[in-house]
């Protein structure tokens, strides 16, 4: 393994797999994020190296995949895959954890029945924007690309008109809260391809959704409807969905693993 | 006017010389003077049609300088100016790579790029930027995306980075008979920077 070396950015998330830094690639004006698997000293020295550089080298094809087939994910700049670094495009924009999580705070209900808005008002925002995840999820599974880890936190509004927007995370959400009234002033992004794989079992498209489901309804817990919205857009979109939500049932029933082991 | 840079990540004593010229009338001399490995000529001479923006050769330069510092990787081609036109592949093979995407002798457009270490005491940016604008005989223009557009050819591009998959699934929905947003130029070029950029990066995967 490689020694690590000192990233010239700000640290911006540090999770157990990796951290994360915002920085610039190339030019000043091309801003860029890069993802470092750090090493994990409890584990064996050789098996740390492959595991670092195979997880590294597994997304990195991933998002050159998806980003080429055409849904949209940052795409690859640069790897490194001996020191675990992958340079990406930085995606500016909330990630819809973040924006439903504003939305709720500036008082519009987007459950059953509006505390302070009435049902028409929250419908005309939240829906398009629901409708534009289940498509991008629909398109993600027609290329055979499982994402592993869908979540709220994993999936990103960019605007399409991307130029106007600060940087500051804040101001971008609520530029969106504002605009969002029509699903194609912003484009839903995927990040995080990290525990992805390429397939084309239902079985894994399934246990993808239904990933997301529970995210979903653990972090918004009053939103059994916007998730019905969204599988009912991947209804639509996806040209394998027939079966994928056929299986979605069998997977709600029995839990995510389908073989108990391990 | 040549482009003068450093890069980000990089040392900053790294600086590279870049120049874009059209209606060139000695690309079989410098080319000559490339295979006699004559130490006069050692730049990274780059054939513009295979490129679609201003950051794709700058990103091989990335590359290269990266490998060149790196103990663990080094470089796979005699110097730092070969492994740019490399770093341009997708494929490991480097005398294709330098075929499809070095200057050829019947080139008309040629990108020249000079890196060089300024910490060192023989450095002088003027006489370097003077010579980068006198050894390729043609017209400079700007060192832009704009530019390079002009040059680029399309089909080339796709066939060497192997691009055929790209927008696929709009391809598979259209055939489906199903109504596709179209994208706009701009998006479209975008598009095709990041997969080439990304063909580029994976290289060193395969």
């Amino acid at each position: 393994m490689a020694p690590p070396r000192s990233i010239d950015g700000t640290l911006l998330k540090q999770g157990a797999e990796a951290h994360v830094y915002k920085s610039t690639f190339i030019l000043p004006s091309v801003p860029c994020l890069i993802k470092v698997r750090p090493t994990k000293p409890y584990r064996h020295a050789i098996l740390d190296t492959r595991l670092t550089k195979h997880r590294c080298v597994s997304e990195a094809r991933l998002l050159n995949r998806c980003r080429s087939m055409g849904v949209l994910c940052p795409a690859v700049y640069f790897v490194d895959e001996k020191r675990g670094e992958i340079i990406m495009e930085w995606i500016e924009g909330p990630s819809v954890r973040d924006f439903l999580h504003d939305y709720v705070d500036v008082g519009c209900d987007f459950g059953n029945g509006g505390n302070n808005r009435g049902s028409n008002d929250e419908g005309i925002q939240l829906d398009p924007l629901m409708e534009n995840i289940g498509k991008t999820i629909g398109k993600l599974h027609d290329i055979d690309i499982i994402h592993g880890d869908l979540t709220t936190s994993n999936l990103m509004l960019k605007n399409r008109e991307n130029l106007a927007i600060t940087s500051n995370s804040q101001e971008g959400s609520r530029l969106l809260t504002g605009i969002a009234t029509s699903p194609s002033d912003f484009d839903v992004v995927l990040i995080d391809f990290g525990l992805g794989q390429v397939s084309n079992s239902d079985e894994d498209k399934a246990v993808d959704l239904y990933v997301l489901e529970r995210a979903f309804l653990s972090t918004h817990p009053r939103a059994t409807r916007l998730f019905n919205i969204i599988l009912d857009s991947y209804k639509k979109n996806c040209l394998g969905s027939a079966v994928v939500l056929r299986r979605l049932q069998e997977v709600r029933l029995r839990g995510r693993k389908k073989s108990m082991v391990g | 006017m040549p482009t003068t840079l450093s890069l980000p990540h990089l040392p900053s004593s790294y600086r590279l010389h870049i120049a874009l010229f059209t209606s060139v009338t000695n690309a079989a001399h410098l080319h000559s003077q490339l295979l006699a490995k004559n130490p006069e000529y050692e730049y990274a001479f780059i054939e513009p049609s295979i490129l679609v923006s201003h950051l794709q050769p700058i990103s091989a330069c990335f590359r290269a300088i990266h490998d060149l510092l790196d103990p663990d990787a080094g470089l796979r081609t005699p110097n730092v100016h070969s492994e740019t036109v490399f770093s341009l592949s997708p494929t490991h093979n480097i005398t294709d790579s330098y075929r499809r995407f070095g200057i050829s002798p019947s080139s008309t457009a040629v990108l020249a790029i000079k890196i060089l270490d300024t910490s060192l005491t023989s450095y002088s940016e003027s006489n370097t930027l003077e010579r980068l604008a006198s050894i390729v005989e043609g017209t400079e223009v700007d060192f832009d995306t704009k530019e390079i557009r002009k040059l680029t050819d399309l089909s080339k591009v796709k066939k060497y980075y192997k691009l055929k998959d790209m927008g696929y699934v709009d391809q598979l929905y259209k055939k489906k008979g199903r109504a596709i947003e179209e994208k706009s130029e701009e998006e479209t070029w975008r598009d095709l920077e990041v997969a080439v950029l990304g063909a580029m990066a994976l290289r060193s995967l395969v």
